[in-house]
């Protein structure tokens, strides 16, 4: 029983929406391993780094999987965005005013239900960029938020 | 629309926030598309939905000058208004392309667009100059959305064009827009 205990959150923590994001950049081949969770009282792991040149085009790809097997997930927005930030890794989140590229889709999510976007991309300025998918609007219904994110640094 | 969303829409002043903002009145056509390529204050160029078959529509669509190397804003909103059915799957993409002609023209075929998704082609071909796509189910009023910026690299004609594949209907909707680049 304790066992049971200990493990059930964890497990739905686990197990709910999954989001991962890949950027090619020439042969450099980058993806993110963590769906982390928002608000957590846990520090989000370091984001992986891509680097990118000026003006040169390289592609994201991005999936967002329902891994509930009973649980839909309705009115669940993606949201994903490229924007300048401070430095790579920081912590507070960029204000994202005038994103390099923003995008959004509301959808249902079955069990299992899955969303993908892939896109090209160039950045003209060098400096750090961070990439996250997340979700929103299921802070309300779902007690938490989902996102996966990486920095991108553009020489 | 329900209060948590209308509570989103009013604290999230950003493009996903416009996403879920958006007016939800239901059409008899299956999609809403707002389309539009931004070259500065003032100068855009805008193109609402269209049906493919027949190929390359029935409207003209609407042609933007821009220079080279002009920084450029492509933004777009499809709203799914088919009030019946659940479709999965369903594929909405969008690209800038080299284009031969200015006017109506079918879809651009690429090389990855058929089969299964492979690693030897490249995602941008000869060109292309920018593209992107998503795959989703589409439930009544979902919707998707996208805002980037882009420069177009060399003088010329490209086709912007934003459109659904797979949507189980005998047409698609898309909406295209002609750039000349000097």
């Amino acid at each position: 029983m304790p066992i049971a205990c200990v493990c059930a959150p964890l497990t739905a923590l686990a197990s709910d929406m999954e989001i991962s994001i890949e950027v090619k950049a020439g042969s450099q081949r980058v993806r993110t391993t963590q769906t982390e969770i928002q608000p957590s009282a846990k520090k989000p792991h370091p984001r992986p780094v891509c680097t990118v040149k000026a003006h040169q085009d390289f592609v994201v790809s991005w999936k967002a999987t329902n891994a509930s097997k009973r649980e839909t997930f309705k009115d669940v927005t993606i949201h994903c965005f490229v924007v300048a930030e401070k430095e790579p890794g920081q912590t507070t989140l960029p204000p994202l005013k005038d994103p390099v590229q923003e995008s959004a889709l509301w959808m249902d999510f079955k069990p299992g239900g899955v969303a993908s976007g892939k896109f090209s991309l160039a950045i003209d300025e060098p400096g750090a960029y961070l990439l996250r998918v997340e979700t929103r609007e299921m802070l309300a219904t779902h007690g938490h938020e989902h996102y996966a994110a990486l920095d991108l640094i553009c020489e | 629309m329900p209060g948590h969303r209308r509570v989103a829409a009013t604290c999230l002043m950003t493009f996903a926030a416009v996403l879920l903002a958006a007016t939800t009145d239901v059409r008899a056509e299956h999609a809403r598309i707002d389309l539009r390529v931004i070259s500065g204050p003032g100068k855009e160029a805008s193109a609402s939905s269209d049906t493919d078959p027949p190929a390359g529509g029935r409207i003209t669509p609407p042609v933007l000058k821009v220079k080279v190397n002009q920084p450029l804003v492509l933004q777009f909103f499809f709203t799914n208004t088919d009030p019946h059915h659940d479709i999965e799957h369903v594929l909405v993409r969008y690209y800038v392309i080299r284009a031969e002609k200015l006017g109506r023209k079918p879809a651009a075929t690429f090389a990855d667009s058929t089969g299964r998704p492979n690693d030897a082609q490249p995602f941008l071909g000869p060109g292309v100059v920018t593209r992107g796509e998503f795959t989703m189910d589409f439930k009544p009023d979902c919707r998707v959305g996208t805002r980037l910026k882009f420069q177009i690299p060399a003088p010329g004609i490209y086709s912007v064009r934003l459109g659904s594949i797979g949507t189980q209907s005998d047409h698609e909707h898309f909406s295209a827009i002609d750039l000349v680049a000097e």
